[in-house]
């Protein structure tokens, strides 16, 4: 039995749908009510799957720490918790990208201040900038990001970017791309060694399925 | 805050059965390690920091223990027990007849990140092997590894890889400085999404050797498909070569359910110099083993002597095992003389 981390919303349904066209049997989590583990026989014979629903952060914790063997989660959050694991699979959906944004027509990089940037991802963002040299003030924010330049909290914001429509309606623009986002599967180091067939042909059939929804 | 009853986070207090697993796995591989004809060496908790703080180690500063003594240097708490005792092979034991064959039992300390539940205090059990003929001391070293992983646990698994073999494969592809760190980092985490190369970099060889080095790991079969990966590169086929012989030798010699081979394993800080080798056993999600050859380390104290080894995480394996305590007796002292005359037959008889 393969034991797989899957990050709720954003990423559930599409992800949901791949496993199935890989041949596991997903009708438990039709309806799942309070439900947090569900089972999904494979339909040819192969390991099946459990699987267990949880906040991004969470699945990589799982994933690390080896009570699952692997995980499907966003980039995102990826690069802003880092950890021991393998990042197997680009699966190619839930695409979007980190962008530095702010205040429309301003020169970001102008002047010699201290650089004030709000954001969700303390450390996407203090990477960003220490491989520019620059060094600037992280401030947390847990809601709607975008605020913080409209209120003069911060001169800048590095946050998702799927269409840019959020930013467009509060007269804020994309200044830069700081990085490229999209699901992927990632696996437990030890898991990945101890359970080599039976993670390998699962991989295959999750490669093949993303080359062909392509 | 007085009489506070908690111990900081990462640190454990071994209850019971946890406590005679530790000292019973402590105990099985220290005599296999004897067995094998390792002496072994205890060094002190507190050292200099300088003892670790040299190019080839890869213990991030953060990550260690810190204060200062009396003069104001700095002391440690042991981050790693692979530098102490090759100081001490070194120096006190530096006339010693090579190859030096030392073992070692002792605590670890490494200052965790919070809320991961990752220990600070670590009991790691390994051998160091000092000078000697390099491709008969990788074979003692592995032989050594693959006996310990056997009686620690189920499903016993050692890969094997080379520390060189990325790095031969990225020189002849023409990349260097940060193309290369970044592209250690990709294979490091077996990222098989496309590598974002810049133009200046893309070649076929490079976007070959990224698109495919991740992947090398498994059963044997992988080393020919790496050859097709290393044809032309001499230095990498002879690492190939390298690998083969010893999967080859253990395979006949009857440990080749056991073996895997990696080929993907990077490493960050240029400290093993030759084949290195990682240990798992079922239930521990992580590599219990890790070891191999680091001539370069022994550089860092002046020597240009050859050296391997390994450490095994005793305390990840005792919390895992099932030990039982044995049967105690709880012995009566209330009678004087006649209870110490029947404690002290008492103990004849057991042993």
């Amino acid at each position: 039995m393969i034991k797989l981390a899957l990050t709720k919303g954003r990423i559930e349904k599409k992800a949901i749908e791949i496993l199935r066209c890989c041949g596991y049997d997903m009708s438990d989590l039709d309806d799942k009510g309070r439900k947090l583990l569900f089972n999904c026989p494979s339909n040819n014979g192969d390991d099946d799957l459990q699987i267990v629903l949880a906040k991004a952060a969470d699945v990589i914790t799982y994933v690390e720490h080896g009570t699952c063997d692997v995980g499907f989660v966003g980039r995102d959050t990826i690069m802003e918790m880092g950890g021991d694991f393998y990042e197997v699979i680009d699966l190619n959906f839930g695409i979007c990208r980190f962008a530095l944004a702010g205040i429309k027509d301003k020169d970001f990089y102008a002047g010699y201040g201290h650089k004030v940037i709000a954001t969700k991802y303390p450390n996407v963002t203090k990477k960003f900038f220490a491989a520019k040299d620059i060094d600037c003030e992280i401030v947390k924010i847990e809601g709607s990001v975008e605020l913080a330049p409209i209120l003069g909290l911060a001169d800048a914001i590095v946050d998702i970017v799927e269409t840019g429509a959020t930013l467009k309606e509060n007269g804020l623009d994309v200044y830069e791309d700081v990085a490229y986002i999209s699901a992927r599967c990632i696996a437990n180091s030890a898991a990945i060694k101890l359970k080599n067939c039976e993670l390998n042909k699962f991989f295959k059939k999750i490669e093949a399925e993303v080359q062909a929804s392509k | 805050m007085k009489n506070v009853k908690n111990i900081p986070a990462g640190s454990r207090d071994l209850i019971y059965e946890e406590a005679i697993a530790t000292r019973q796995i402590e105990d099985t591989l220290l005599s296999l390690f004897y067995k094998l004809g390792y002496k072994p060496v205890a060094t002190p908790v507190l050292e200099y920091y300088t003892t670790f703080n040299h190019d080839k180690n890869d213990i991030k500063e953060e990550s260690i223990f810190r204060f200062s003594d009396m003069d104001g240097r700095t002391l440690v708490l042991r981050p790693d027990n692979t530098s102490p005792v090759a100081r001490v092979a070194l120096s006190k034991l530096k006339d010693e007849e090579l190859p030096l064959l030392l073992c070692y039992s002792q605590d670890v300390f490494r200052n965790r990140t919070a809320f991961h539940a990752k220990r600070s205090q670590m009991l790691q059990a390994g051998v160091e092997i000092i000078g000697g003929d390099s491709k008969e001391e990788d074979l003692r070293c592995i032989f050594t590894a693959l006996e310990s992983l056997k009686a620690s646990g189920n499903g016993a698994k050692l890969e094997i890889g080379h520390a060189l073999f990325f790095e031969t494969l990225a020189l002849e592809c023409g990349l260097d400085g940060d193309d290369v760190e970044n592209l250690r980092t990709y294979i490091a985490a077996k990222n098989s999404g496309e590598y974002p190369f810049t133009t200046a970099l893309k070649n076929p060889k490079a976007v070959e050797l990224a698109g495919k080095l991740q992947r090398l790991y498994g059963s044997s079969d992988v080393i020919s498909e790496a050859r097709i990966l290393a044809e032309g590169n001499r230095g990498a086929c002879r690492i190939l070569d390298e690998i083969e012989r010893i999967i080859n030798i253990f395979t006949q010699a009857g440990y080749g359910d056991m073996l895997l081979v990696d080929l993907g394993i990077v490493q960050k800080i240029e400290y093993y110099t030759g084949i290195v080798f990682r240990g798992y056993v079922d239930g521990i999600g992580e590599a219990v083993l890790s070891g191999g050859r680091y001539d370069s380390l022994l550089e860092a104290f002046g020597s240009d002597m050859s050296a391997c080894g390994f450490g095994l995480n005793i305390s990840a394996l005792a919390e895992l095992s099932s030990y039982s305590l044995p049967e105690t007796q709880k012995l009566s002292f209330a009678n004087g003389v006649a209870d110490i005359v029947a404690a002290a037959d008492y103990l004849k008889e057991e042993i």
